[in-house]
């Protein structure tokens, strides 16, 4: 046995985020795999402490760039109720709208990102060819591509009309065929489906224990949705029922296959929603919020799972934030997942869990020998008190 | 196969999906958020704005009285543009922002308001 320590990152071509895993490999089969984290923190967090509620909101956003309504959709879960405000039906169909045209942008990208990690460059280029068609729509609908915070608290910056409507929906048109084409690309090349099939097995149980979220645990058949199991906002709609997508066979290739459904079922809410906002209708003029309650916590479906956001308000200002993003939930099932593999299937079976490291770093603790705890009085001052 | 050869004829006789950026202008929409300008003029420096930026890239100049913008620190949320009263604040479609010294992103970007009604 000859027991060596293979390196992969923090910075590295096949790594587009931070994070050091460290393999311990016999021959190019892996035996045991750890990872390390702290490269890329940011601090989100701490800056939106002392916030008023609606510059927290547009703070907030900014931990993510590719789901940022969902984190405005989480805290807003939050907040909405503590301030005791109604909001319109058509508010929340607009939020529904940002929501499920940033799922398909996310998968898309995802999709692209896979192609790219498997070598496939042509495909690459054509998954994110239909993603350009989702940023020009939110560019359109909300007036950023990336950021587009189109959120207020209680309401929304301004009202879709009907050009807004026909825009998505002759978008969705354009589209819908290319996607379909390109799962069909995704099922039938050989090339794809050898390095799928089989590999990065997460048997149902262990999804389960390990409390995985979002496409990882549908993929190994674990209904978890947050869109079902506790509707928010417009997802509690009767016409707006989400179907979950969810596959059985437990490893990279029923994940891939979850998200490539997903953006078809992303669609077809879509379409229903569209149908069901009232493109005369005004949103209602923004307001300053008062927050009565101190305790706030919202959950809202990122494209990659449960997104948390725990809210502590004093004297109308933020005082306390804590977010828990979808990788933080998935991300205890690496070193597992890893074990057994061939060396060469490490970056696959990465982007099969589609990590978002960034967003999920919030504190780096080094530990040497000894456990260290920092209490958030040590944190605020950037050193440990003995 | 056949329709991946149809596929190849057709990229082959289109015209290509990106632009030809810097010869060619981009296409943003009518409600894009570029530059932040500040009518100076018409302020009348009642400081909503620099409570609520998240950065802190609007201040006001209590000297001078009305909204001065660091715009290497603007985030383009359109959250100053919401609270005004005046309707002072607004943002234009133009979205080459870059500068070469850092002193330039505090060049103010005057000019009324061209949707005085309209929010953000």
């Amino acid at each position: 046995m000859h027991d060596k320590i293979f390196p992969i990152g923090p910075q590295h071509p096949s790594l587009k985020e931070p994070i050091f895993l460290k393999l311990h490999v016999d021959g190019s089969y892996i035996t045991k795999a750890e990872f390390n984290l702290g490269y890329a923190h940011r601090g989100v967090e701490k800056c939106a402490e002392g916030y008023l509620l609606d510059t927290a909101l547009h703070a907030v956003q900014r931990t993510c760039g590719i789901c940022s309504q969902c984190h405005s959709l989480a805290f807003l879960n939050a907040v909405e109720p503590m301030a005791g405000i109604e909001v319109p039906d058509k508010v929340y169909l607009q939020r529904l709208l940002s929501a499920e045209l940033e799922r398909i942008h996310s998968h898309l990208l995802w999709g692209g990102l896979m192609a790219h990690e498997i070598g496939l460059e042509t495909l690459f280029m054509y998954y994110w060819r239909e993603r350009e068609h989702i940023l020009d729509v939110f560019d359109d609908l909300t007036g950023n591509r990336v950021h587009h915070s189109p959120d207020l608290i209680g309401t929304a910056k301004r009202a879709f009309n009907r050009k807004n409507l026909d825009f998505i929906l002759e978008k969705l048109d354009l589209i819908e065929p290319e996607v379909k084409e390109l799962k069909e690309v995704m099922r039938s090349e050989r090339v794809i489906t050898s390095r799928f099939k089989k590999h990065g097995m997460i048997p149902r149980k262990m999804a389960i224990d390990l409390g995985l979220v979002g496409p990882t645990a549908r993929g190994s058949g674990v209904e978890n949705d947050v869109r079902v199991h506790d509707p928010y906002m417009a997802y509690a709609f009767k016409e707006l029922k989400v179907k979950p997508v969810v596959r059985n066979e437990c490893d990279s290739w029923g994940r891939s296959m979850v998200r490539c459904d997903e953006v078809f079922e992303s669609i077809g809410l879509i379409r229903k929603a569209c149908e069901m906002i009232d493109p005369k209708e005004d949103v209602p003029k923004r307001k300053n919020v008062f927050a009565k309650g101190t305790y706030g916590r919202g959950r809202s479906e990122a494209p990659r799972g449960e997104n948390f956001h725990f809210v502590k308000v004093e004297n109308n200002r933020i005082s306390r934030i804590k977010m828990r993003t979808p990788t933080l939930a998935n991300l205890i099932c690496y070193s597992r997942i890893m074990e057994g593999e061939d060396i060469t299937d490490v970056p696959v079976i990465m982007m099969s869990l589609d990590p978002c490291i960034s967003c999920m770093e919030r504190v780096a603790v080094i530990r040497n020998e000894k456990k260290e705890v920092w209490t958030s009085h040590e944190l605020f001052e950037g050193k440990k008190h003995d | 196969m056949v329709s991946m050869i149809i596929k190849v004829l057709k990229n082959l006789l289109s015209k290509p999906f990106t632009s030809k950026y810097p010869k060619e202008k981009a296409k943003v929409s009518v409600n894009f958020r570029g530059a932040i300008h500040v009518d100076q003029e018409n302020c009348i420096a009642c400081r909503l704005c620099e409570v609520n930026c998240p950065t802190g890239a609007i201040v006001v100049d209590t000297k001078k009285n009305y909204a001065v913008v660091d715009r290497s620190l603007c985030i383009l949320c359109g959250m100053c543009a919401e609270v005004c009263p005046v309707n002072v604040i607004w943002f234009s479609n133009d979205y080459e922002n870059a500068e070469k010294k850092k002193k330039d992103f505090r060049k103010q970007l005057p000019g009324p308001n061209p949707r005085p009604g309209k929010r953000s």
